[in-house]
């Protein structure tokens, strides 16, 4: 009777400790939630390097909070609480932007340094969505936090919330990377609404061959210029231009290809999982989320339509030389939105190649929303 | 926050925010032109420098036992503005080719008409630069 009753305590206990007794309800629907994420991940290949580690880190933290859990004293951390290390303290962004540089060719943007233009102008959605959160009544930092998805930057999205609103991670991420996938969807109807047929037909010169030295130059001058005037931007552009230096000097081929390939993976699997295991059911099922969600459908409809009028300008100011559907591609989802302005364009016209023009204000928009990440936490933090 | 200092803290910081990113961009725009020209203008010195240190050959005399035939006067040179067919390309291509030690050309022919889709040259341009991160 003695071992049998012991046997029942035991079975009660781990009952009692079990996910089916402690768990908050509202995690059930993040399960749901996360379930959905994994379907369009996998089935409609919706930015799933990404979406799939956010999707499966919001399953385990709803499945089993306390992997998130902090250390006490009697008790260390979770696994999870570890590895978000990285994001708190801001280490896995910068890193996958060294990863992005040393995969991105920058040469169109050099041999049409106009682009620039074109990739300031499309960061118009992170500040006017920061009006718009202010208004629906989110405090500075956290409106802060959420106008960064008007980057279409998934790093520097998360690098900026980490510290300005670490508890909207969640949210922010599933909206930032949800947003890219959906770039196709958002950017050809807006594109078309803000330009005529001409301005769409319009054929750009072809590019002037780059040098390797301008190519090994450019990313030690932008890091100069840009860590000097905007310090709070030198993580991002720092790394980002360390990985082009490492990919364009031609000299440490091996470091290279790893910043590119097991570096990226090594540093997508920590941050998606740790970032999607910040959207536990207390936080992301809130009105704040719904907020989160259709602000940052604002930032990418805001931002595409800015590069795009800024297109429309430089067309105008030089004669029908520049193809305004190429402004579109200044929000920094590389190399999705430049893809999306080939394809607009070969919608009007099929002999007209749009892709290494657009290539230009689509890397340009990477520095420039790393730029903007700068100005917002310089001005907020 | 009431109403005032929320207009406040948003037009700071879209004003700030635009003007910024803006005048940070122009300044890479001008840098990154400015330094595109000097390395231009730097390496397309070098690469004439070569060429005026070769020694210029000297021409050979002409022998003042053989006269020079006078050409015809109205006689033009072959016109080119036409453009060289590619039959012509394709005998100075083998020409070339029959120089070099070793080289035998066994026959010259048409190739056969490429099809329309991309090469596979701008094929792998493509997807280098269009592969996600």
């Amino acid at each position: 009777m003695t071992i049998f009753s012991g046997f029942l305590k035991s079975v009660m206990k781990l009952f009692e400790t079990s996910g089916l007794v402690g768990n908050d309800p509202r995690n059930y629907v993040m399960i749901l939630i996360a379930g959905v994420l994994i379907y369009l991940a996998v089935k409609k290949q919706f930015e799933p390097l990404l979406l799939l580690p956010i999707a499966f880190g919001m399953l385990l933290v709803n499945l089993y909070p306390a992997i998130m859990a902090a250390p006490t004293d009697t008790e260390n951390g979770g696994l999870f609480y570890y590895l978000y290390l990285g994001v708190k303290l801001g280490i896995y962004p910068p890193l996958i932007f060294l990863g992005i540089g040393a995969m991105t060719d920058f040469g169109p943007l050099i041999s049409n340094p106009k682009s620039f233009l074109l990739g300031a102008a499309a960061q118009l959605g992170i500040f006017t969505t920061f009006i718009g959160a202010i208004f629906l009544g989110f405090e500075t930092r956290q409106a802060g936090s959420i106008a960064i998805i008007g980057g279409a930057d998934g790093p520097t999205a998360i690098f900026v919330t980490s510290q300005l609103a670490p508890k909207l991670l969640g949210p922010i991420a599933v909206a930032a990377y949800s947003y890219m996938a959906l770039v196709p969807i958002i950017q050809p109807p807006i594109m078309k609404a803000l330009t005529t047929k001409k301005e769409r037909l319009v054929r750009m010169e072809q590019l002037r061959p780059v040098s390797k030295l301008e190519k090994i130059l450019f990313p030690i001058i932008v890091t100069i210029l840009i860590s000097l005037l905007l310090p709070d931007a030198a993580p991002l552009v720092g790394m980002l231009m360390l990985g082009n230096l490492f990919r364009e000097s031609g000299v440490v081929d091996r470091i290279s290809k790893t910043a590119q390939n097991e570096l990226m993976n090594i540093i997508t699997i920590f941050l998606g999982t740790t970032v999607g295991a910040t959207a536990t059911g207390s936080l992301f099922l809130s009105w704040g989320t719904i907020k989160i969600v259709i602000l940052g459908l604002l930032a990418f409809c805001i931002g595409t339509a800015g590069g795009v009028l800024f297109g429309k300008l430089m067309c105008r100011l030089s004669g029908y030389k520049v193809n305004p559907l190429i402004g579109s591609a200044g929000v920094s989802a590389v190399p999705m939105a430049a893809r999306v302005s080939q394809k607009v364009g070969q919608e009007e016209d099929p002999g007209n190649f749009l892709l290494m023009h657009a290539m230009g204000p689509n890397v340009a928009g990477v520095i420039g929303s790393a730029v903007a990440a700068g100005v917002l936490l310089s001005i907020l933090k | 926050m009431n109403f005032q200092q929320e207009v406040q803290i948003s037009l700071t910081v879209l004003i700030t925010g635009l003007v910024v990113v803006f005048l940070m961009l122009i300044f890479l725009t001008l840098v990154i032109k400015g330094y595109g020209k000097a390395v231009n203008s730097l390496q397309s010195k070098l690469n004439q420098r070569p060429r005026e240190s070769m020694p210029v050959p000297k021409p050979e005399p002409v022998p003042a036992a053989a006269p020079a035939p006078s050409e015809p006067a109205a006689e033009e040179a072959p016109a080119v503005e036409e453009g060289i067919s590619e039959e012509i390309l394709a005998v100075l291509a083998a020409a070339a080719y029959s120089m070099i030690p070793g080289g035998v050309v066994t026959s010259v022919r048409r190739a056969a008409v490429q099809s329309r889709a991309r090469s596979s040259w701008g094929m792998a341009g493509l997807l280098e630069n269009t592969r996600p991160f």
